[in-house]
């Protein structure tokens, strides 16, 4: 806190205030004309901006940054704004969002287009408005969007989706190409928008975590465990050791799911059927034990914030064990003919770089920014859930192409089986939730979790009668997304399915 | 290359005997949930506590398995333990109020799409009976369901096996495979997708927001449920239902089970 205010001092003379909330939490009061600067300060003391968080009770925006351990909310009153984007892209996202959400302007910003609510969506309405009633049937605007026009001898367009040829979500994907190039990718996305935060609002903690359950299907663990961190954070409950342990196997058994189902489909899209199908059989025997411990083939319905809601270790810590060592060694074995198959690994290397300045700018997160050399892991960072008390050690590569982030992976789920055995050979008996005691009206607090695809964001408000009042969560595709298509331009269109593949983002997860 | 065949010669047969044998699931699976009306005091409770109402009384405490997202939290909190649950995931309906109760009836605007064989009951075995295609259309899900369809095709269950393929384009399918809860963005892509599919076509919903809107319900940007904006076939209950009982869904339609 200290630095901080100190950096503050220099700059804003006495027009800012500076609180801590908790432990590492600091609340910092500005002025809205004075938004760029503290972009600028927080950036030059090592902060990176995670998240931009609109509100609506009291016009405001909450700037969220984050360094190692330390989280810092910029509040800025007022419903119009300089825009930062120039100075870091990905807050153009940020901004555009609420932008159509609440309606709040940014002034200077670079795109102004809207991002998840289409063009069916008539002017003046705002979602996340208090005022706007949740189950408003809101009538189609007929209105064009327009997609970012490449001009030039020989240059076409090639629109895909959103109803792609796999077993996919939907999103719409423009290329501008010259020949094979690819000269600029645009995603339009935002189809399967289902106003979660809004639906949020409203809803008891208890619902809330159900719902985060259902951000995006393959990550429900991570995204419940990421709400309860809000939400324990804004009670002040430390969590019992043996919940804490529960909740860190969980969380990497669903990377192990995650990542063998990503290079099953590399696997796939350069149809090499072996691959797939061994990369399916670690995958399909990780789901198994899933189900086999806890009876939900996501695991979901475990965890709550608070703790856990039942317990699901006990008696099952050999199964786990010996299922490890099955799902290790077919991992292990289809990687190493997988890396040693040159017909295989040429597809990969050098093609879809995402450079480590366009991964800066776009926050990417997760394997993809680590396989572009950014050394970023929520895990180690933060420490949550005991993770602290874990050696974690975390794998870069610097060239950000597919190959860097398949290797990651393959890395990852290793080190994921390594931190599952650690944690039950040292499992602690005793209670499995605490209580939950009712939280402030207006207290908010946040939680960061490394889900298999990066880092995810919660932030929760509670308001009057222990009910949400805001919940805005940031996915890790959230990020990833604008830094897949930065990655894209410049490979051919053939490479596209694999460059997607690589990322597999989730659509859900960031249309919300 | 000899590891290679080494390797794909280590596991034995890995795929299951469904629908021949039963697969093996968890022994706290959650497949299906009814009252224990002897156990019951209709304190009501679960009723209040249920995020998607599927939950109701009419005489007694009935459950909607259609509605229901099997979030346990009527389970854990039934003073009286008056909830059954069982592991029978072949629970997939060709009509949905045969689960229970609704608020709104379908009313997919006829206007839009073309319902010509749309009701092809009697032929269906016959047209579809040995070869299958799907198109899948995912219309706003978590991804959830979408990616236990994808596992039916993985080693394990082998959808293939049974000629019931996932096709690349709805021109090549004889079926629409819905999930999610057809948000607003996703229903002229929905409509598009059904009217490209050629007739006689069936459709099936997968999961909760595919029959009801689930969790999303109630959402200004959901449509609420499939058969809200195209007429459907055949429904699989579930928050995402396994694929067996997907693929117990779709033996049902092409009358392959006895069962």
């Amino acid at each position: 806190m200290k630095i901080l205010q100190d950096a503050l001092d220099v700059d804003f003379n006495d027009n800012y205030r500076i609180t801590k909330i908790k432990e590492n939490r600091f609340l910092i009061n500005i002025d809205k004309e004075s938004v760029v600067k503290a972009y600028t300060l927080l950036k030059g003391l090592g902060y990176r901006l995670i998240s931009m968080v609109g509100m609506d009770r009291e016009e405001s925006i909450f700037y969220i940054f984050s360094c190692e351990k330390k989280v810092v909310f910029v509040k800025a009153l007022g419903n119009e704004f300089p825009s930062i984007a120039e100075h870091i892209p990905i807050a153009n996202f940020y901004e555009r969002e609420i932008c159509e959400m609440f309606g709040y302007e940014f002034i200077g910003s670079p795109d102004s287009r809207r991002w998840l609510l289409h063009n069916n969506w008539p002017k003046g309405l705002y979602p996340l408005k208090k005022d706007f009633p949740r189950s408003s049937k809101v009538p189609f605007a007929k209105e064009e969007y327009n997609f970012l026009k490449v001009e030039g001898e020989g240059v076409f367009e090639i629109p895909v989706g959103p109803v792609h040829a796999g077993i996919i979500e939907p999103g719409h994907f423009r290329f501008s190409v010259a020949g094979e190039y690819i000269i600029n990718l645009e995603a339009r996305l935002g189809y399967v928008h289902k106003g979660l935060e809004k639906l949020a609002e409203g809803m008891t903690i208890d619902h809330c975590n159900i719902l985060a359950e259902r951000i995006s299907g393959d990550e429900s663990f991570t995204n419940s465990l990421g709400f309860s961190l809000a939400v324990e954070e804004i009670c002040g409950v430390e969590v019992p050791k043996r919940a804490q342990q529960t909740r860190i196997i969980c969380a990497e058994l669903e990377r192990i799911f995650c990542h063998a189902g990503d290079i099953a489909g590399l696997c796939t899209d350069v149809g090499f059927g072996f691959g797939t199908a061994q990369m399916q059989l670690s995958r399909v025997w990780t789901q198994q034990l899933m189900e086999d411990i806890s009876g939900n083939r996501y695991l979901r319905t475990i965890n709550k914030p608070g703790g856990l809601r039942r317990e699901v270790l006990r008696g099952n810590e050999e199964l786990i064990m010996e299922q490890l060592d099955v799902i290790e060694k077919e991992f292990r074995d289809t990687c190493d003919i997988l890396l040693n198959k040159s017909g295989f690994v040429d597809r990969f290397v050098g093609i879809g770089i995402l450079k480590n300045q366009d991964a800066e700018a776009m926050n990417a997160v997760g394997p993809a920014g680590r396989g572009s050399g950014r050394k970023l892991d929520v895990r180690k960072d933060m420490g949550y859930s005991g993770y602290n008390n874990l050696e974690i050690s975390i794998f870069t590569l610097e060239k950000g192409d597919i190959y860097s982030r398949m290797v990651v992976k393959m890395k990852e789920v290793g080190e994921s089986i390594s931190l599952i055995r650690e944690v039950l050979q040292d499992l602690q008996g005793g209670e499995i939730a605490g209580d939950l005691p009712e939280a402030e009206i207006g207290s908010f607090g946040i939680g960061i979790t490394e889900a298999p695809r990066g880092e995810n964001l919660h932030f929760v408000m509670i308001g009057e009668g222990n009910i949400i009042e805001r919940y805005k969560v940031r996915t890790s595709s959230f990020c990833n997304w604008p830094a897949l298509c930065l990655a894209v331009n410049g490979n051919i269109v053939p490479d596209f399915p694999l460059i997607n593949k690589s990322f597999n983002l989730s659509y859900a997860g960031n249309d919300l | 290359m000899l590891n290679i065949i080494k390797k794909c010669l280590q596991h034995k047969v890995v795929t299951n005997k469904y629908p021949i044998e039963k697969v093996q699931v968890g022994k706290d699976f959650l497949g299906n949930i009814s009252v224990d009306t002897s156990k019951c005091t209709v304190c009501q409770k679960c009723i209040d506590l249920c995020p998607t109402k599927a939950i109701y009384l009419q005489d007694e405490i009935r459950v909607n398995i259609g509605k229901c997202i099997f979030c346990r939290l009527c389970i854990e909190n039934c003073p009286n333990e008056s909830l059954k649950i069982d592991n029978d995931y072949e629970i997939a309906v060709f009509d949905k109020t045969e689960l229970g109760k609704y608020e709104e009836s379908t009313t997919f605007r006829e206007a839009d799409i073309e319902v010509i064989g749309s009701k092809v009951e009697g032929r269906i075995k016959e047209l579809f009976g040995r070869s299958f295609n799907i198109r899948e259309v995912d219309a706003g899900s978590c991804n959830g369901c979408d990616t236990e369809v994808s596992i039916m095709n993985n080693p394990f269950n082998d959808l293939e096996r049974f000629g019931i393929h996932f096709v690349a384009s709805p021109r090549h399918a004889d079926a629409l495979l819905v999930t999610g809860c057809v948000s607003r963005n996703m229903e002229e892509a929905l409509i598009k997708t059904y009217n490209a599919t050629p007739d006689p076509k069936l459709v099936i919903a997968v999961g909760a927001c595919a029959i009801d809107g689930g969790i999303f319900r109630g959402s200004y940007a959901v449509t609420g449920g499939v058969d809200q904006v195209i007429p459907v076939d055949l429904y699989i209950p579930g928050c995402p239902p396994r694929p067996q009982s997907i693929m117990y869904g779709i033996f049902k339609l092409l009358g392959r089970v006895q069962r």
